[in-house]
C-alpha cells in the first residue's frame, strides 16, 4: 500500500460553490476521495486541505493557522512514510492583502518544495514524490470577493506558467489543474462537483504516469 | 544583494517563445538519453524510462515535459494493463525535427529529407554530367533548394540539419577524385543554407542509421555490408563502428555494375543474366568475409544493404542465409534502395538529438 498526501486549501477540502461557510462536500465528491474510489485499492489518499490556506503567508486576518508553511512539517511528520505529495496551492495567495506577483507565490510553492526535500519523509528515509499542480485560474467576476482578490483574475492566469518554471527548477512533477477545470462562476474560485470528479480523474491519471516499480521489489 | 538562493527560476523552454531547433542545441545529456531509448523502442512509459536510464521518476517527468513542449515527444493514448494501474506510454513525434540527407556518389547525388522518426518524406535525385568541385557544389546547393522547397514553413525551421555522405572512393579519374574529396562542401552547404552540416563517409553513415531506425536497433554487435559494385562491410561491436583501413572487397568491375544497375532498374530485374551472376558474386564474398569473420569474431546479425527492389533483396538475403552458418541470422535493410541518403539524413538527428556518437 503506498500514501499519497493531498496538500490544498478549501479547494482540497472540498468547500463548495455556495457562499457559506464550512459548507464541505461529501467525502466521496471531494477530488482526494474522487482519487480514492479510482486508487484506493493501492493507494492510502490522505486529504489535507484548509480553506484559506497560503502558501507561504501569515494571514493577517484570517490567522496564523492558514501559513502553509508552518503547518507542511508537522503535517508530513503526522503522515509519514509518503511515496507521493501533491501540492495545490496559491488561489488564496492572490489576495491583494498579500500583494504577490504570479511569480513570487510560485516561489511560495517552491520553498514548499525545498523544505519536502529537506525532511527524509519518504518510505526507507527517502525523499516523497512531489506533484506540483497549479490551480485552474479564477472565474471573471469574483462576486463578494471582488475585493479581497482584487487583480486576481489576470494573477490567476499566469500560475500555471510560473509554476512549471518552478516545478523545472526543483525537477518535480507537474500538472495545470487548468486543463481539466475551471473554477466555478458560482462563486469564481471555488469547484463544482463536476470539477472534483474531473480533477480526480486527472490526478489518477497523473499518479499513474509517474510510474510505480512494483512494491515487493 | 538578495538571498541568491532565493532567487527567482530561470525560464523555462515555453512552446510560446519557439527558437527552432536553436533551442535543441542545449539539449542536455539526460534529455539525449530519453530520446535514444525512445528511438530504440516505440512507446516507452515513464516508469520504463526511468527503469532503462537510471533517471529518477521526477527528472524524468522535467525531461519528458521539456520534450513534449518542443513537439518532440507524443503522449500516446493510455492503455490499461491487466495487471497495474494505467500507464501512459511515449513516443517520438514524426513531425517533431526533419533532417536533409545527401549522398554523393560518381554520377549522381541521391537527396532525401527524414522526419524524426527516420521516414523518408521527399526524395529528389541530381545526375552530375562532369566530375569537379564546381559541378558538386552547385548540384548540393541546388538539391538542396529542391528539398527544401518540398517543405512548409514550419516544417523547414523544424530542420536539425544535413548529412552528407561521400563514398571512400570515387569511381573517377585521381586527379578530380583528389579535389572532390578534398573540398570543403560543408562550409558551403552551412553558409547557403545557415544549417548545420555533418559529414561521414557513406556506409558507416548508413551501418550507423541501422542501430538508430534499423534492423540493428537494440543490437550491438553485427556485421552490416553495402552491396554494389563492391562489398563494403563494417563491423559494429559494442555499439560501435569499425571500418577496415581497406575494406572493399571487389563484386564486379564498374562498367559491369553499370549495367547491373540498369538492368536491376528494370521490371524483370531476378531474370536478367547480368543480375544473376551479381547476385552470385555478392553471394560468395559475403560468405567469404562471414567465415573470414569467424576466425576472430562471433557476431549474431548480419544486415545487409544495396540499391536494389524489394525481391532482389530478398532472394540476396535467402541465398545468404544457406552459404552462412546457422548462428548468424541476415536481414536486408528496410531503407531501400536509397539506404545511402538515408543514412546520410539521420545523421543530424544522431548528432543533435541522441546519446549516441557517430
Amino acid at each position: 500500500m503506498r500514501s499519497v498526501l493531498c496538500y490544498g486549501d478549501s479547494n482540497t477540502y472540498g468547500q463548495t460553490t455556495a457562499n457559506k461557510p464550512d459548507d464541505r462536500y461529501p467525502h466521496d465528491v471531494r477530488w482526494p476521495g474522487v482519487l480514492r474510489g479510482l486508487i484506493g485499492s493501492e493507494w492510502l489518499v490522505i486529504e489535507e486541505g484548509l480553506s484559506g490556506r497560503t502558501t507561504v503567508s501569515n494571514d493577517e486576518i484570517e490567522g496564523p493557522e492558514k501559513n502553509g508553511r508552518t503547518y507542511l512539517r508537522p503535517c508530513i511528520m503526522s503522515h509519514k512514510p509518503l511515496d507521493l505529495i501533491i501540492i495545490m496551492l496559491g488561489t488564496n495567495d492572490l489576495k491583494v492583502r498579500f500583494n504577490k506577483t504570479p511569480c513570487e507565490i510560485a516561489m511560495g510553492i517552491g520553498a514548499l518544495v525545498t523544505d519536502i526535500k529537506a525532511m527524509p519523509a519518504g518510505v526507507d528515509g527517502k525523499i516523497p514524490e512531489i506533484l506540483i499542480v497549479a490551480p485552474p485560474p479564477t472565474a471573471s467576476d469574483l462576486k463578494e470577493w471582488s475585493d479581497v482578490f482584487l487583480g486576481a483574475q489576470e494573477k490567476s492566469r499566469a500560475l500555471a506558467r510560473e509554476y512549471e518554471r518552478i516545478a523545472e527548477a526543483h525537477e518535480v512533477h507537474f500538472f495545470n489543474a487548468g486543463l481539466v477545470v475551471n473554477s466555478s462562476d458560482e462563486d469564481g474560485f471555488h469547484l463544482d462537483v463536476q470539477a472534483h470528479r474531473d480533477l480526480g480523474h486527472a490526478i489518477a491519471e497523473e499518479i499513474a504516469a509517474i510510474g510505480w516499480p512494483d512494491q515487493s521489489d | 544583494m538578495p538571498d541568491m538562493r532565493f532567487a527567482p527560476p530561470p525560464t523555462v523552454r515555453v512552446a510560446e517563445h519557439p527558437g527552432g531547433m536553436n533551442q535543441v542545441l542545449a539539449r542536455s545529456f539526460n534529455e539525449r538519453l530519453i530520446m535514444s531509448l525512445l528511438l530504440q523502442h516505440d512507446g516507452m512509459t515513464r516508469l520504463q524510462l526511468g527503469q532503462e536510464s537510471g533517471l529518477s521518476a521526477q527528472t524524468i517527468s522535467v525531461i519528458v515535459r521539456a520534450l513534449e513542449r518542443d513537439n518532440l515527444v507524443s503522449k500516446g493514448a493510455a492503455v490499461r494493463g491487466r495487471i497495474g494501474p494505467p500507464t501512459t506510454p511515449i513516443s517520438l513525434n514524426p513531425n517533431g525535427a526533419y533532417s536533409i540527407g545527401l549522398h554523393v556518389d560518381r554520377h549522381a547525388i541521391e537527396a532525401t529529407i527524414v522526419d524524426f522518426v527516420g521516414a523518408s518524406v521527399a526524395q529528389t535525385q541530381c545526375n552530375l554530367t562532369t566530375f569537379d568541385v564546381q559541378t558538386v557544389r552547385d548540384a548540393l546547393t541546388g538539391t538542396v533548394d529542391t528539398l527544401l522547397g518540398e517543405l512548409t514553413g514550419e516544417q523547414k525551421s523544424l530542420v536539425a540539419g544535413i548529412g552528407l555522405a561521400f563514398p571512400q572512393r570515387f569511381d573517377a579519374e585521381e586527379e578530380q577524385e583528389q579535389a572532390v574529396l578534398a573540398y570543403d562542401f560543408e562550409k558551403d552547404l552551412r553558409a547557403h543554407s545557415g544549417l548545420e552540416v555533418v559529414i561521414q563517409d557513406d556506409v558507416t553513415a548508413a551501418a550507423s542509421a541501422e542501430t538508430l531506425y534499423g534492423q540493428a536497433k537494440r543490437m550491438d554487435d553485427l556485421l552490416f555490408c553495402y552491396a554494389s559494385k563492391d562489398l563494403v562491410p563494417r563491423l559494429i561491436l559494442g555499439g560501435r563502428i569499425y571500418t577496415g583501413s581497406n575494406p572493399q572487397i571487389s563484386i564486379c568491375d564498374s562498367q559491369t555494375w553499370h549495367q547491373t544497375a540498369r538492368s536491376l532498374e528494370s521490371d524483370a530485374a531476378q531474370d536478367d543474366l547480368g543480375v544473376q551472376r551479381w547476385i552470385q558474386q555478392v553471394v560468395a564474398k559475403a560468405a567469404d568475409l562471414v567465415q573470414d569473420l569467424g576466425t576472430f569474431a562471433t557476431v549474431p546479425e548480419m544486415i545487409l544493404s544495396a540499391p536494389v527492389p524489394t525481391d532482389v533483396m530478398d532472394e540476396l538475403v535467402t541465398r545468404i542465409r544457406t552459404e552462412i552458418p546457422t548462428g548468424l541470422s541476415v536481414t536486408g535493410s528496410r531503407f531501400g534502395p536509397n539506404a545511402l541518403a538515408i543514412g546520410a539524413a539521420i545523421m543530424p538527428i544522431q548528432t543533435r538529438f541522441t546519446a549516441n556518437t557517430l
